[in-house]
């Protein structure tokens, strides 16, 4: 039992489903409840003993000067200890929920988060994800609208599933890189190591390293070995198309910028582009240089946050 | 004011400034009422006030502080145990955590606790920690933040906070396990 789960108990903050788990460890061996009892008395020493001159200069100026209002008893007191007065900084017990946290990634950024069990993940752009800030029980579920990428810390007993709005994915200690953004049409699963099981209206798909697999609302789904590891740069900063249609590099624009582009330049069609285009520099940036192989115009509203190419 | 009611007053100020909110914070944990804590703790306060001239002159005043503090409170324990043994309101969850509070209360000793070595031990280990380390576990412990806000507050990643919480626990773990041996609980 990990020891920020019992404090988080002590603490008086566990939820029913936490104290179960906790009261289950404790009563299935003598041990363990001797252990839940020591961690306690510790518990109790930490939150007596810290001598309050060890708190900083900037604390202290937080509990201030102010006058306790008690009963008569109190008052009478009060009024012989004069020379000290402490302000009281009424503190609710702030319920600390350690329900889901959720993370926006807006457009054009990326973030890289630790979770409470040493997973690391990296989201892409436009990308909403939402964890417990502690895991608890059997599972380890997380939720994803946009893109990540997933090392997941291996823990054989506690399966880690991503749920999206196309489907779960369940793992044990593994590295994929999973998109599965709400508005598009595709769920794209792609594992680098370990091994993945994909979950789609009860079909149940195994990767193998290095393969992807793609499903689509309208029911298709192929499973493809990853032969461009490039697409999964956005970690690095950079987006890399290869060999795609002016409309896919659009689309990708779209994806980690957030701009919708119209294509009005019907000539641009017939391309086919094959570069690398740093997210950080901005989508004109990257729209420039396409412009230099190609031959149109750009023209933003940036109210609406639309581009059009003409 | 006449010398003797001055230094009982400075007496009573460091008590108060000192020890009143990590009573109320102890308090908090078993009863998980925070206005009750803080009556309780204040009715402490007021009790030793009242029966400070019947101690004696060495008596160690935050033990016996904790000592009435931790009576107030088993004596709530155990009235919420008996009116659940009478109208069964609590889950078998709540029910085991009561009776796991009652036996950690009771077994707390507040004269081998703020014996002079324990809270040097302990003031030695936290003074020792990096002053962030011992900042985060200061705030999340003593003033009831959560790591969700010690991290907003401080700009930090909560999986950093939580190291740091986790280092000064162990810390003084290590410098504390003479103190806490086996315990023998009744069951």
């Amino acid at each position: 039992m990990d020891i920020l789960q019992l404090y988080i108990f002590f603490a008086g903050k566990a939820s029913e489903k936490q104290k179960l788990a906790i009261k289950q460890w404790a009563e299935s061996s003598p041990e363990n409840y001797d252990t839940l009892c020591r961690e306690k008395q510790m518990y109790d020493a930490g939150i007596l003993l810290a001598n309050e001159d060890l708190i900083s200069n900037q604390d202290e100026k937080t509990m201030a000067l102010r006058v306790v209002n008690y009963a008569v008893r109190i008052a009478a007191i009060m009024l012989l200890a004069i020379t000290s007065f402490t302000i009281y900084k009424y503190q609710a017990l702030v319920r600390n929920s350690y329900l889901m946290q959720t993370v926006n990634v807006p457009a054009g950024q990326r973030i890289n988060l630790i979770l409470a069990d040493s997973t690391s993940v990296w989201l892409n752009s436009n990308t909403k994800f939402s964890y417990p800030t502690a895991f608890a029980g059997n599972q380890r579920i997380v939720e994803l609208d946009g893109e990540a990428y997933f090392e997941v810390s291996p823990n054989k007993k506690r399966p880690f599933s991503v749920h999206t709005s196309k489907g779960d994915v369940r793992v044990l200690g593994t590295h994929f890189n999973l998109e599965a953004y709400s508005n598009a049409d595709v769920l794209k699963t792609s594992l680098f190591e370990g091994k993945v099981q994909v979950r789609l209206k009860g079909n149940n798909i195994y990767l193998k390293p290095d393969q992807m697999l793609l499903s689509y609302t309208n029911g298709k789904m192929y499973l493809k070995d990853i032969v461009d590891y490039d697409q999964f740069r956005w970690r690095e900063g950079l987006i890399c198309v290869k060999n795609a249609k002016f409309k896919d590099v659009m689309e990708t624009f779209t994806k980690y910028f957030g701009d919708s582009i119209v294509i009005q330049n019907k000539k641009l069609e017939k391309y086919k582009y094959t570069g690398k285009f740093r997210q950080s520099r901005g989508i004109l940036s990257a729209l420039k240089l396409l412009q230099r192989d190609s031959h149109f115009t750009i023209e933003q509203d940036e109210e609406h946050q639309i581009i059009y190419l003409k | 004011m006449d010398n003797l009611l001055k230094s009982e007053t400075d007496v009573f100020s460091k008590l108060y400034t000192n020890y009143r909110l990590r009573f109320i914070r102890f308090a908090q944990t078993y009863l998980s009422d925070a206005s009750l804590a803080e009556d309780i703790v204040m009715e402490s306060l007021a009790y030793y006030w009242e029966h400070r001239k019947e101690l004696k002159s060495d008596e160690n005043i935050p033990a016996y502080l904790l000592t009435v503090i931790k009576h107030k409170c088993l004596n709530y324990l155990r009235q919420a145990r008996l009116h659940n043994e009478r109208d069964s309101l609590l889950s078998e969850v709540g029910l085991w955590e009561l009776d796991f509070k009652i036996n950690t209360l009771s077994a707390c000793d507040p004269y081998e606790l703020y014996s002079s070595e324990v809270q040097d031990i302990v003031n030695r280990t936290l003074k020792k920690l990096p002053s962030k380390t011992r900042r985060i576990f200061l705030m999340n412990r003593y003033e009831n933040i959560s790591y969700p806000e010690i991290a907003k507050r401080l700009e930090l990643n909560q999986k950093t906070i939580e190291y740091h919480i986790s280092k000064a626990l162990k810390e003084l773990r290590i410098a504390l396990k003479d103190y806490f041996p086996s315990l023998i609980f009744f069951i």
